[in-house]
Order: C-alpha cells, then sequence, then structure tokens
C-alpha cells in the first residue's frame, strides 16, 4: 500500500475544512431557493462543499483520500454543531459522497474534467439520498427536487473543482 | 469550446430546467396543502396565510344569540379578531371594516368599530373542548364568534378568508 505522504495529508486537511466552510457559506444562500420551493435546505449547497474533496482527490493521488476527508469532515461538523437533526448519523451522510467520489476515479481518469463533474454530482446525489433516509424523509416530487438541487449543485461544485484543480496542479506538483 | 464542455453546459441547463419545473410543482402542491389547513388574511394587497394550529392562543366565554332571540353559554379556544390583527401587523384603528367569507362563500361582514371593541370578535377553533370541524369532516376548521350580536349568521362556519378593509 502507497504511504500517504505529509503534503498529502496537508492537501488533504485543507480541503476538508475549505470544503465544511465552503458550506456553512453557501448555505444561507441556498436557502433561500430551497424556502422559496418550500423543501428543507441543504442539498443545494452540498454540491459546492463536495468541490473541495473532489480536488483534494484529485490532487493527492491517495486511493482512498475522498473518503477520509468525508470521514475526518463528519467528526468536525459533529463538534461544531453542523450536524443538524442528523446527530451521529452525520458520519453516514458525510462519509457516504467521500466512497462515491472514490469509487467514481476507478470508472474515469481522475485527471479530467469529466471526473470532476460526475464525481462532484454522484456524491451530492449520495449525500442527499441518505439525509434524506436519515433525517428529512422526503417523497415523491419534494425528494425528486431534493436530488435535482443536490445533482445541479454537484454539477456546479464539480465545474469548480475542475477549474480549481486544474489551476492547483500547475502550482502544487 | 471542447465537445466535453458542452456536454457539461447541456447537462447544467438541463439540470436547471428541471430543477424549476419540478420546483414550482412542489410549491404550487405545497401552498394548495398549506392553505387546506389555513386562513388567508386579505390585506393592502397581500395574502397572508395562517396555519389553523396557529390560532388556538386563548380561552374564552361569553353569549351568542340564535334567530329566535335564544342566549347561549360556551366555552371557546381561539383569537380575538383585533389581536390578530396585530399580530399580523396590521393596526385595527386603521380599517373600517372587515368580510369574513366561508369555504361555502357565505360571507359576513364586521365593522371597524366591532371589530376594534375588546372582547366582542374572535376566531374560535374549539367549543367547549371540541374542535370546529371544517367543511372536510375530520379536518379542523374555524368560526367566527361575535359575543352579544342578535343575528346569528354572522357566527360564520368553515372560514376560509377575512378580507381587511
Amino acid at each position: 500500500m502507497k504511504r500517504i505522504t505529509a503534503r498529502e495529508l496537508a492537501v488533504m486537511a485543507i480541503c476538508l475544512t475549505l470544503g465544511l466552510l465552503a458550506k456553512r457559506i453557501v448555505s444561507p444562500l441556498t436557502n433561500s431557493l430551497t424556502d422559496f420551493f418550500r423543501i428543507p435546505g441543504g442539498s443545494a449547497a452540498v454540491g459546492i462543499s463536495l468541490a473541495f474533496l473532489v480536488v483534494g482527490r484529485r490532487m493527492t493521488n491517495v486511493p482512498c483520500a475522498a473518503t477520509m476527508m468525508g470521514f475526518v469532515q463528519s467528526f468536525l461538523a459533529l463538534a461544531l454543531g453542523m450536524s443538524g437533526y442528523q446527530g451521529i448519523l452525520a458520519v453516514l451522510s458525510y462519509t457516504l459522497p467521500g466512497i462515491v467520489i472514490d469509487l467514481t476515479a476507478y470508472f474515469i481518469k481522475q485527471h479530467s474534467m469529466l471526473y470532476c463533474f460526475t464525481a462532484c454530482i454522484l456524491g451530492a446525489v449520495a449525500s442527499a439520498l441518505m439525509s434524506n433516509i436519515i433525517a428529512f424523509h422526503l417523497k415523491g416530487l419534494s425528494l425528486l427536487l431534493w436530488l435535482l438541487l443536490a445533482a445541479l449543485s454537484g454539477a456546479l461544485g464539480g465545474y469548480i473543482a475542475g477549474l480549481v484543480s486544474a489551476r492547483l496542479s500547475i502550482i502544487i506538483k | 469550446m471542447k465537445k466535453k464542455n458542452y456536454l457539461i453546459l447541456l447537462i447544467v441547463l438541463v439540470l436547471v430546467a428541471a430543477v424549476i419545473a419540478v420546483g414550482l410543482l412542489v410549491r404550487n402542491s405545497m401552498l394548495e396543502k398549506e392553505k387546506a389547513d389555513a386562513i388567508i388574511l386579505k390585506a393592502n394587497g397581500k395574502e397572508i396565510i395562517i396555519p389553523i394550529s396557529s390560532l388556538n392562543q386563548e380561552e374564552f366565554t361569553g353569549e351568542t344569540v340564535n334567530g329566535k332571540g335564544d342566549h347561549f353559554s360556551y366555552s371557546y379556544r381561539g383569537i380575538e379578531l383585533k389581536a390578530l390583527l396585530e399580530k399580523n401587523k396590521i393596526s385595527p384603528d386603521s380599517i373600517t371594516s372587515v368580510t369574513a367569507i366561508a369555504a361555502d362563500q357565505f360571507s359576513a361582514a364586521y365593522t371597524g368599530d366591532e371589530v376594534r371593541e375588546a372582547k366582542r370578535v374572535y376566531l374560535a377553533v374549539q367549543v367547549d373542548g371540541v374542535t370546529v370541524e371544517g367543511i372536510e369532516k375530520g379536518k379542523p376548521g374555524v368560526q367566527v364568534i361575535v359575543f352579544g350580536d342578535p343575528n346569528s349568521k354572522r357566527l360564520v362556519r368553515n372560514l376560509q378568508t377575512l378580507e381587511i378593509q
């Protein structure tokens, strides 16, 4: 098994922290959208947060980097009171998208925009599904909208992740 | 622009269109649901949706009079109309009349003086501990109570809308 270098750990730590911070910053804005549609907030912000996990995965080349970042993020979210109604089960909803992002790398070349885009969408949808199972229990059209918003934010997050990581990979080698 | 970028742009546009279409459907159905268990307060060109559950504020008792002149005394739970208006930032001093419209379109009007008079016009959600029933059986409803009014037709049942003039 490949050893994780100190540089890779540092990149992962920065990315997971930025991911949490991004969620906190973007949430009030996305909540105004979900309030308009009268569904719970959260799913529309998840993609922007996951963008940093995708960047971390792409920058480090560690096979389970996103899973580890998601796992650590879940405990940080618990410690900072960001887990909402999910409580300790937030560990699942934060770790699952990481697993999905890591698994996507086995099917799509990691250093491509398509990977960032697809991984972020799938990760966001997985996270939204898990949150719905744990806390929100939405059904029918509300659930469809919840997942579509997650996919849209994942698409935007993935595109941002692709652009950012392409620029960063030139600077950080 | 690369082919892949066009694909990404296309996916984003499809997602945006789907979110708008499904979002508006969800919003409309949620609004319908909210209105079904609520009364609507129309004032100054605005509509305020007030959930029936939020009207259960205080207990009050008083005498109502039926068409034959018989007097009845009940204990109610609900809210004074004046208090409801103030809660929704409508000054009772500025109104000339209030029209209550029932679900079956029956309506009755109350003067500004009646509304301003203390302990006169109430909205009741419970009568003697029993929940007031709405137009749909088993669903909660609201009844306008005007104490001391000999015209019992003004005790509008199945209240749906209050228009403030």
